[in-house]
């Protein structure tokens, strides 16, 4: 056998590896650094509800809070406490406090309102309006929206509430839902993701 | 393409690759120089002839050396023997009536050529190994799968592995779907991509080797404990897809096909060229598939369509005592999920199960949103093999990078970004001896380097799925087996020593890097003996063993409906707890291996009509990782019962049976019956997502031109599974389990049945087949399919394919 054959062979078998040989990772690491500084971040782990009443009194509001976000531990919520008679607007606001910076999270809802909506569902008779259980259970429900989409659906950041009587006490849900291609005048809490979905104790004073 | 995506590589691996080279060279060198060629005329060409499709020998059939006329015909077994011959080189050529003759060049250097005929009534064709089977367990159930150019356009890889009895698929929807082998996948099962370890994000149970099909010629199932040959992971056992070598001496000749599905309006290409000249040889293969949405039987799919791109190269460069062989393949994959499947807490699960119909559903398309995996893999070989006398010395280096970017739905501009932005860059080194028989004896051993490097792309998510991750694996095997009158003995030990480095940031506070080391000796042992012509026995007994993988250790909140917590992201002091920023290590929970034993006998009757083959397995797992639910917790988007990854122990028992039975020699019948039983030993309790009961029957009937097959497929409903809580009931509250108790979200499917059929007709080199699936329009759901939850299988799919050699 020729050794000149044995040689290139050789030679072909590594040059495959040279072929293969070095990259370069700096690039890798510079663009690393500069994707660190605009990561965006989507869990919600505070909810804070404000309502402003409309005698231009304190608002009132309830947080909730959920320190470790996906992790196993319980949250922290606050009860909603309200004046008999009184109309609240309610204004939500969605926060990540995950990362070293607190990311608001309403802004990014506010620009797709057409992809969602709140729903909101409450025991029956805490607020005399609007009246009934809310319309997690039916979109045809009365619920006081002040917000709308460009096609001129409800969304639900910013809603009306007038408390009902007093001793009342039950619970207040809030439902988000994110219907890309979905929403529409009939879409219901059953349609899409759920982005939010908490539950507040509520007492009327 | 694939030269330029290659480009980008660490230099670390490769500087290790470079010094294993030069120093495995600089050691064997002075003995090639120093082999001298054997002029005389005493050396004799041994080998086997076998049915491509039995497997079975072929008695009688001739075997002559065009030069010199030289000839000898196949013995009881197979084997033949042409003595006194004189050249180094020349060419074989097997005949036998109703079988395709083939033929091929052969060197007395290399190893034992086995002749695989193909009959003459089927698409397969006549193709000559040389004797890489001969290394393989005797011992062991290894199922081989001819692939046929013309089925493969209208199927897919992973459908057409599911033919072997034994093999089914976890799949993700349609596109997706991965090998069960007897009740085991993804990191238990290895798969083998043109002889290297496929290099893929093997831990997520949604993530299918990326293998080009095109590429691929022959599927071969190791249906035991392999590890000790292949390395760690192939506890359930090894699935190897095998590309063509390069034919010497052979014109230039090739394939060119094209086929297209009623079911998701599929169309299909695939070219394959192939050409050898004496010294050199060389084929090439490029295929392409666009499919729109599928349709269940009473709905659309939505966003189910697929793109795959998919080319490969082989090329051969002969010499009487040298061989050099490099590969390379590339696929890129873009697969769409199901919109429907898409929940965002368990009340939307519930009310998809509910619902019946997934929602949204839209107008078939061929366009694919998100929710969708992007993927790339793209493989580059090189391999010299040293003809050296009676040694045979294998060196072998490959590099396989692959990409995975997975799209989920969600707010505004970050649709656009991945939530799982993957690169994997992996490296083989292997050098393999097959020794020279010693008497009884013969053997091969081998040392294999396989280091991987797994980064995530930033920008992705401000928390990623896994970290990244390193993995070097060091193993030195050596498998003997001696041969004693009608029956084998085989040993094989191996020894492995593997490193796991892990680095990551969780959300820009907690830095954490760590670095695990396993040391693990396996063994395989087993005895084959042939009790008289027709009927065999055999059993083999073997350990295998695998590393917890980064998704076991290190997953962190909410996957797939699951809120899950790798074993070193939680902590029992003094109850649960999962803290966000801190990562735990060994010194706070250590982490054994998984180490199977797994035991597999069978028994093989064949004669002129029947073909059969029965096993029966037995996988006993030690510290078996596993996803217990443990409590119950609420976040922003409610309630969800939480896992952890824990450890117990586990048992697969199972059987297949095989049995081909030629009713005359135009009509065949084959019925394959898998069964396994599985369960966690600890609490003796049920797994999800095992395969339940099937029986399939496959009826062929052949005649002059023509070629119809009938198939028929039944999969029982699991009657062993674990309990059901709907999902619905988390989110209302007061939902009690226990933890010992794994639970599913809906009953196992119901019991299905498919029937299936095709019809072919060859012309001269034409050949065209019309082809049904799912026939009776059945709405069934697959226990093994984790979109079960969510829509029915794909309903019926009427396939036309062309093919034509030239």
């Amino acid at each position: 056998m020729k050794n000149t054959h044995l040689l290139l062979y050789i030679f072909l078998f590594l040059a495959v590896g040279i072929f293969a040989g070095c990259g370069d990772d700096d690039d890798n690491q510079m663009e690393m650094e500069m994707e660190m500084e605009n990561e965006e971040e989507e869990e919600i782990s505070r909810v804070t509800l404000s309502f402003t009443p409309d005698n231009g009194g304190d608002p009132v509001t309830a947080v909730w809070f959920d320190a470790d976000g996906e992790g196993s531990g319980a949250p922290t919520i606050d009860n909603i406490e309200l004046e008999e008679g009184i109309t609240y607007t309610l204004n939500l606001e969605l926060t990540n406090t995950l990362g070293t910076t607190d990311e608001d999270i309403t802004v990014e809802i506010m620009e797709e309102d057409d992809e969602h909506m709140f729903f909101f569902s409450f025991t029956d008779g805490i607020f005399s309006d609007p009246s009934g259980d809310g319309n997690v259970d039916n979109r045809m429900d009365p619920l006081n929206y002040n917000d709308q989409d460009d096609n001129g659906l409800p969304v639900g950041l910013s809603t009306t509430w007038t408390a009902g009587n007093a001793e009342t006490v039950g619970e207040f849900n809030v439902v988000l839902k994110h219907q890309p291609d979905q929403k529409t005048a009939t879409s219901d809490v059953a349609v899409g993701g759920t982005d939010v979905d908490i539950s507040f104790p509520i007492n009327i004073q | 393409m694939m030269l330029t995506w290659l480009w980008s590589l660490d230099c670390k691996t490769w500087r290790l690759f470079r010094c294993t080279c030069i120093l495995i060279l600089m050691s064997i060198l002075p003995v090639i120089v120093n082999c001298q060629a054997n002029d005389d005329c005493d050396q004799a060409v041994t080998g086997m002839v076998m049915d491509i499709v039995t497997q079975k020998p072929l008695p009688y059939a001739t075997v002559s050396i065009l030069e010199t006329g030289q000839g000898a015909a196949a013995d009881d077994h197979g084997a033949f023997v042409i003595a006194q011959v004189c050249e180094e080189e020349f060419h074989l050529e097997a005949r036998f009536l109703g079988y395709k003759t083939v033929e091929h060049h052969h060197d007395f250097h290399h190893e034992d050529p086995i002749i695989f005929m193909a009959p003459d009534e089927t698409l397969l064709e006549s193709i000559v190994i040389e004797a890489s089977r001969l290394e393989a367990f005797q011992s062991l159930a290894i199922q081989h799968l001819a692939v046929e150019k013309v089925a493969l356009l209208s199927t897919s890889l992973g459908d057409l592995t599911e033919q072997v009895s034994g093999i089914s698929t976890l799949k993700t929807g349609t596109n997706i779907s991965k090998p069960i082998v007897h009740g085991l996948h993804s990191n238990r099962v290895l798969v083998m991509n043109d002889g290297l370890r496929h290099a893929y994000q093997v831990w997520g149970d949604g993530h299918a080797p990326e293998i080009d099909p095109s590429h691929v010629n022959e599927i071969e199932v190791v249906k035991g404990a392999g590890t000790v040959k292949y390395g760690p992971e192939a506890l359930g056992g090894v699935i190897l897809y095998n590309s063509k070598r390069p034919e010497l001496d052979h014109k230039l000749n090739g394939f060119v096909g094209s086929s297209y599905q009623t079911n998701g309006r599929a169309y299909s290409g695939q070219l394959n060229l192939e050409q050898g000249s004496h010294r050199f040889a060389w084929n090439a293969s490029a295929f392409g598939i666009r499919q729109a949405d599928l349709e269940a039987p009473d709905y659309n799919l939505s966003n189910t369509g697929k793109k795959e791109n998919g080319g490969s190269f082989n090329a051969l460069f002969h010499q009487p005592k040298l061989e050099l062989d490099v590969s390379g393949s590339y696929l890129g994959q873009e697969l769409g999920v199901l919109r429907g499947s898409l929940v965002g807490n368990l009340q939307d699960l519930q009310n998809a199960i509910e619902r019946g119909i997934p929602s949204p559903t839209f107008d078939p398309t061929y366009n694919i949103q998100n929710p969708k995996h992007e993927t790339q893999h793209g493989l580059f070989k090189s391999k010299l093999s040293f003809f050296l006398g009676e040694h045979v010395l294998k060196l072998q280096y490959g590099i396989q990078r692959n990409i995975r970017r997975e799209f989920d739905i969600r707010r505004g501009e970050l649709n656009e970004r991945p939530v799982i932005d993957l690169k994997l860059l992996s490296h083989t080194v292997e050098a393999e001896w097959i020794q020279p028989n010693r008497g009884n004896w013969n053997g091969n051993s081998g040392v294999q380097l396989f280091s991987q490097q797994s980064i995530n792309e930033p920008g992705s998510n401000p928390i990623n799925f896994v970290p990244d991750y390193d993995v070097l694996n060091v193993g030195a095997y050596s498998i003997q087996s001696l041969q004693l009158d009608e029956s084998v003995v085989e040993l094989g030990l191996r020894l492995d020593y593997q490193t796991l480095s892990v680095r990551d940031t969780i959300r820009d506070i907690t830095i954490y890097s760590n670095e695990v080391n396993f040391t693990n000796a396996t063994f395989t042992l087993g005895f084959r003996k042939e009790i008289n012509e027709t009927l065999s026995v055999f059993t083999n007994i073997g350990t295998a063993w695998r590393p917890p993988n980064v998704s076991e250790l290190y997953s962190f909140g909410y996957h797939f409906s699951r809120v899950q917590f790798g074993l070193w992201r939680y902590n029992f002091e003094p109850q649960i707890t999962t803290p966000l920023t801190r990562v735990f290590d060994q010194t706070d929970r250590n982490v054994r291996s998984e180490r199977s034993l797994k035991w597999v006998t069978g028994l093989e009757v064949s004669n002129d009509k029947v073909h059969a083959e029965l096993i029966v397995h037995a996988n006993r797992i030690n510290d078996y990782i596993f996803l217990r639910p443990f409590g119950v917790t609420t976040n922003v988007a409610g309630t969800f019962p939480f896992f952890i990854f824990s450890q117990t122990n586990a048992l697969f028992l199972g059987s297949d049976l095989d049995i081909k039975y030629r009713h005359s020699n135009q009509l065949t019948s084959e019925a394959k019956i898998s069964y396994v039983y599985a369960k966690e030993t600890e609490n003796d309790q049920a797994f999800i997502e095992i395969p339940p009961l099937n029986i399939h029957y496959n009826l062929a009937f052949t005649k002059d031109r023509w070629e119809l097959g009938l198939k028929l497929d039944y999969t029982a409903e699991q009657w062993h599974a674990p309990g059901v809580i709907e999902p619905g009931a988390f989110q209302n509250g007061g939902v009690e389990f226990s933890q010992d108790d794994i639970f599913d979200f809906m009953e196992v499917p119901a019991a299905y049945f498919l029937v299936g059929g095709n019809v072919s007709y060859t012309y001269k080199t034409l050949t065209v087949e019309l082809g049904v699936e799912n026939f009776l329009n059945t709405s069934y759901r697959s226990a093994t399919d984790r979109l079960r939850y969510f829509s029915y299988a794909p309903g019926r799919n009427v396939s036309l394919t062309i093919g034509s050699k030239f």
